[in-house]
């Protein structure tokens, strides 16, 4: 299974990391995203764009409040940004399966959770966009976006603490995920020894992985 | 209904469109809240009878003058909420798109379908503004808000006995602000899509109110927050 790449609705002369920022793009570029994933997986989904436009200002405040001020970390924040994004969409869960198709695949992580791999989806393709528009970097994503036994483990997770959802989207894009305080960018940043903040932050555990991730989760 | 799609059309002075909404709004909800109190007494009348009462509230509840939202209206009121003009026909533009806002979305919160907007209200308001000499366009869609809030465009109907609730305020508040904020924002490219960012702005207003410091002796503060979702809309 692949995921197909997501058209994106036009963003004029702004900057995609811009326009992803603007909750007209935000909408539009969602609904591109549900037809995108209803014509390759056959499901059907219901939104409520009013939860929508909730998730998109929840996103917003959680992303305005940890915006690194140094511009040599915007890219490790797009990155973050769409693991907050995932875990915004999984809090309010704007969309509901409505069907699947005709001798649906339980094995197949569209069909065993519809609405999450709608969600994993659209932050994995916004996020390489942006990646590729703005910052001329590609998104390799991980061969365990299709294996089944870390679906099983991310929604448990994910319904557990919603937090740890960025970790798993880390590990989707093929990034080293950040298990012990998935919701804090400059942890994750110090770990990945890109940290420029002189201030260690947390107890310093080592980041354990979240229950049931499989040995080879992390890379 | 024959005459109010095909009829002649006399054309209303300018200086009385204003006054003409209001009056248009006024009957508007007379004739909505005539008919919700009549379905209760709609048993006691023969069917026909209630039929031809209902259908006349409704044309009367319905109609609207056939004017649009276009730029001749729309750039002046941005210009006057971004404080790039101070004229009289500013304010009026701005306190037009007030009222088209008011009419657009009121209906979708329960605690408003009793509630009115005086477009000539808002407007004799509005002039009063201080030009930038004395106000920095930052605090001007603050200004603006504080001025229409507190002016008495927005109020009950009066001769109503119906229950607004306790919400009537602060849902008259974000709707207000939904609009101010839906002006700061960059303009949508059709008509329909003005309608459809305005619909937006009230989505983000609400999402988001609760993080607008209440303080009203801020206007600097609110002015910046409306600047700021109007960026994110």
């Amino acid at each position: 299974m692949m995921m197909t790449n997501l058209t994106i609705p036009p963003h004029n002369d702004v900057q995609l990391h811009k326009a992803a920022q603007r909750l007209r793009w935000f909408l539009a570029a969602y609904e591109h995203q549900i037809h995108t994933t209803e014509e390759e997986t056959g499901n059907r989904y219901r939104t409520d764009e009013k939860k929508l436009t909730r998730v998109f200002a929840d996103w917003l405040k959680d992303f305005e409040a940890q915006k690194p001020e140094d511009p040599r970390d915007n890219t490790a924040y797009v990155g973050f940004a769409a693991g907050l994004m995932l875990r915004a969409l999984l809090r309010h869960q704007p969309s509901v399966s409505e069907g699947l198709p005709n001798q649906a695949d339980m094995s197949n992580p569209a069909h065993f959770w519809p609405e999450g791999y709608l969600y994993v989806a659209f932050c994995l393709n916004v996020r390489g966009l942006v990646l590729q528009s703005d910052y001329h970097e590609e998104q390799n994503l991980s061969d365990l976006m299709t294996e089944i036994r870390t679906w099983w483990s991310f929604r448990e997770n994910a319904q557990e603490d919603p937090s740890r959802a960025i970790g798993f989207l880390d590990l989707f894009a093929g990034d080293e995920p950040e298990w012990a305080f998935p919701q804090i960018f400059r942890v994750k940043l110090a770990r990945s020894g890109k940290g420029r903040s002189p201030k260690p932050i947390g107890p310093g555990k080592s980041g354990a992985a979240p229950s049931q991730v499989p040995d080879d989760g992390g890379h | 209904m024959i005459f109010v799609e095909h009829g002649p059309r006399p054309e209303i002075p300018a200086y009385l469109r204003a006054p003409f909404r209001d009056i248009r709004r006024g009957v508007s909800a007379v004739a909505e809240n005539t008919e919700e109190f009549l379905e209760s007494a709609a048993p006691m009348l023969p069917d026909p009878a209630w039929r031809v009462v209902r259908s006349t509230l409704d044309l009367v509840e319905h109609f609207e003058f056939s004017e649009t939202l276009d730029a001749q209206v729309l750039v002046p009121a941005r210009g006057f909420v971004q404080a790039r003009n101070h004229s009289a026909k500013g304010a009026g533009a701005c306190a037009r798109c007030l009222g088209f806002a008011w009419d657009h979305t009121h209906r979708s919160q329960a605690s408003l379908r009793h509630v009115m907007f005086s477009e000539s209200i808002a407007a004799s308001s509005l002039r009063g503004i201080p030009s930038p000499s004395s106000a920095s366009s930052s605090d001007r869609s603050a200004l603006i808000f504080l001025k229409v809030l507190k002016s008495g465009a927005i109020g009950r109907m009066p001769g109503l006995a119906t229950e607004t609730g306790d919400n009537v305020l602060n849902d008259a508040s974000v709707l207000l602000a939904s609009a101010l904020v839906w002006l700061l924002a960059e303009p949508a490219a059709t008509e329909a899509e003005e309608r459809r960012l305005l619909d937006m702005s009230l989505s983000l207003t609400q999402a988001i109110w609760d993080d607008i410091p209440p303080n009203t002796d801020a206007p600097e503060a609110l002015g910046g927050r409306f600047k700021d979702m109007a960026r994110h809309l």
